[in-house]
């Protein structure tokens, strides 16, 4: 009941702002578009169905590529792929970093210093390089890319988590629990972790964005699946296959945007969302 | 007490540095795979020449003492031989090719300083006003595209269509140039669209930052001072209020570094452009593995020992900063 009423709170103060309403407005239809790919989708896009290098048309509203593809059909069923990626990658890095900063800033002293010196050096390591370097011994691949995408990927949010959890860590009902003889482990995750969690669920949410932008990059760098196309995917191949130099704009276009509208509704969701938990922690 | 910061500040490059060869190290024997099938591309070696490439290479010696000739020769700059430009030594594919990477990435990161900081004090001298939005929906836009999605469109409207700028390379292959100056322009024309490139990917960033910073500082009295004493207005907002915004956009540039790096090589790719970038790409592409790990070797160099130079301007900078 509490609960209820305090999401129907947030959910008319978040209302309020226009870009909020708008991320999450494409987020969900993006969601749709994805799940409901095979019914919405003109064409089957594993088909030849036109001519190469068709322009728009009614019977291709994004024409086709050097194969015969229906461009938009691609398109709609790319995005599974990026945004599979994108939301697992995210979900392993929101962990991972949630981990790594709780732990790191509730225990301190010498588990803190490792943490974070580990950290450092993930951090400023030069990220592009260093997940070249570990994608092409893999191999080319969406595990691949989730994995070196992860293993970079952490450090910023338990950076951001592990300075949230200082200050939550002196507060008095964390003392009180302390007192009453809960374990660290127990602490951690009933004390701690519930007031920090709208920071996490924000920073969460940019991940995806992160995630989406650097799934596309790798795989436009061809160290993507051939066979799961993602937007980056069929980057690569246009430019491999010299789209723009046939003037094939229809095929460049689409996927870039969509990308690009995807990762800015992220933006907008995870600022709003920081800024309502920043808000109410204010307040107090 | 500077001395001390410069030590400790240094033991910290050093250890980064250190954690980057560590990683150069293992991966490849962390990985699947055998080095020695590696090298040979997929040929199918005997038990006998892989026996002795294992021995040529030292694969056979303890991790250790492996670790410790890599470090040595690392150190002596010896990155051993590019499969790819065989045999040529991985040094001195990376020597060809780093002075164009540090001209497109110095360039630009000058570049987005200067327009960041424009377009930052103008969005906070006018916040809340139309003005305002405009700019930072336009840099909203922009951080949400990809870079390499971004390059590719400008290559097609400005090098393909309007033709405007040459399809790839720093220089005219074979020209002879009848003053120094055109030989300038010549490169100044190959270099343009990576710059441009690199630079539309990150003057948004210093640009939101410095908004942010100077909206704050733009609400303390010693600006209404300033005002009120009848200072010019760009006075007011370029020596009062910008300046004392500065600091967080230099911590920032240490990270747009290591960002435009990344960058670096979407845009040499894309532009054909023969600096670092370009040969991670092509050493990624054709499975260079002793000049791919060259290269984050080099990259990571550049990106630490920039750390390095911001902090020290950092210091510099922020007369309240005594370490």
């Amino acid at each position: 009941m509490l609960k209820k009423r305090r999401l129907a709170e947030f959910w008319q103060i978040y209302s309020q702002r226009q870009s909020a309403v708008f991320g999450l407005a494409v987020v969900a239809s993006f969601a749709v578009a994805v799940i409901l790919a095979p019914l919405i989708a003109p064409y089957d896009p594993g088909q030849k169905v036109g001519a190469a290098f068709e322009a728009p048309s009614w019977k291709h509203l994004m024409g086709t590529n050097d194969i015969g593809v229906d461009v938009l059909s691609e398109l709609i069923f790319a995005g599974r792929i990026s945004l599979t990626v994108g939301i697992i990658a995210a979900g392993i890095i929101t962990l991972a970093g949630s981990a790594v900063g709780i732990v790191s800033g509730y225990l301190g002293g010498v588990v803190d210093e490792v943490l974070m010196r580990i950290t450092d050096i993930v951090l400023t390591l030069p990220r592009l390089p260093l997940m070249l370097v570990m994608a092409a011994y893999l191999g080319a691949g969406m595990w691949t890319i989730i994995f070196v995408i992860s293993v970079v990927g952490w450090t910023s949010l338990a950076r951001q988590v592990r300075s949230q959890v200082l200050s939550v860590r002196e507060s008095t009902f964390v003392e009180a629990a302390r007192a009453i003889g809960a374990g660290n482990a127990h602490i951690m995750v009933n004390s701690i972790l519930p007031n920090i969690g709208g920071i996490i669920i924000a920073n969460g949410v940019m991940e995806i964005m992160f995630a989406i932008l650097t799934e596309a990059g790798l795989s436009f760098l061809g160290l993507g699946d051939p066979t799961h196309k993602s937007w980056g995917v069929m980057l690569y191949f246009a430019q491999i296959q010299g789209a723009f130099l046939r003037g094939a704009w229809w095929w460049i276009l689409p996927p870039g945007l969509c990308i690009a509208l995807f990762s800015c509704a992220c933006n907008f969701i995870g600022t709003a969302v920081n800024d309502l938990f920043g808000l109410k922690l204010g307040k107090r | 007490m500077t001395a001390y910061w410069l030590i400790r500040r240094l033991t910290s490059s050093i250890l980064v540095l250190f954690a980057a060869l560590v990683i150069n190290f293992a991966i490849p024997r962390l990985m699947p795979g055998n080095p020695v099938d590696r090298f040979a591309g997929g040929v199918k070696l005997t038990l006998e020449a892989r026996q002795a490439l294992m021995e040529r290479f030292g694969l056979n010696a303890p991790v250790w003492e492996q670790f410790w000739r890599y470090l040595t020769n690392v150190l002596r700059g010896d990155f051993g031989l590019s499969f790819y430009y065989f045999p040529k030594p991985v040094w001195d594919a990376m020597m060809e090719a780093l002075p164009w990477t540090l001209l497109i990435l110095i360039t630009s990161l000058v570049l987005q300083v200067i327009i960041g900081y424009l377009l930052g004090a103008t969005a906070a001298w006018k916040a809340g006003t139309r003005t305002d939005s405009i700019l930072q929906t336009i840099s909203l836009a922009i951080l949400s595209a990809p870079l390499f999605w971004v390059a590719m469109v400008l290559f097609y409207v400005f090098s393909f269509q309007l033709g405007w700028f040459p399809f790839g390379g720093a220089y005219t292959a074979g020209a002879s140039y009848d003053t120094f100056a055109d030989q300038i322009l010549d490169v100044a024309r190959h270099a343009a669209l990576p710059i441009i490139s690199l630079t539309i990917a990150q003057y948004a960033v210093y640009q939101l930052i410095l908004r942010n910073t100077m909206v704050a500082v733009l609400k303390k009295q010693y600006i209404l001072t300033a005002e009120a004493k009848g200072l010019a207005e760009s006075q007011v907002k370029h020596r009062h209020a910008a300046r004392n915004a500065l600091l967080p956009m230099v911590t920032f540039l240490a990270l747009s570094l290591a960002v435009s790096i990344g960058g670096s090589v979407y845009v040499e790719s894309i532009f054909s452009y023969p600096g670092i970038g370009k040969l991670i790409y092509d050493s990624v592409m054709s499975r260079d593995y002793p000049l791919l790990q060259g290269c984050f070797f080099m990259f990571s160099l550049v990106v630490i020992v920039g750390n390095f130079v911001v902090d020290i301007a950092y210091l510099c900078l922020d007369p309240r900063i005594r370490y």
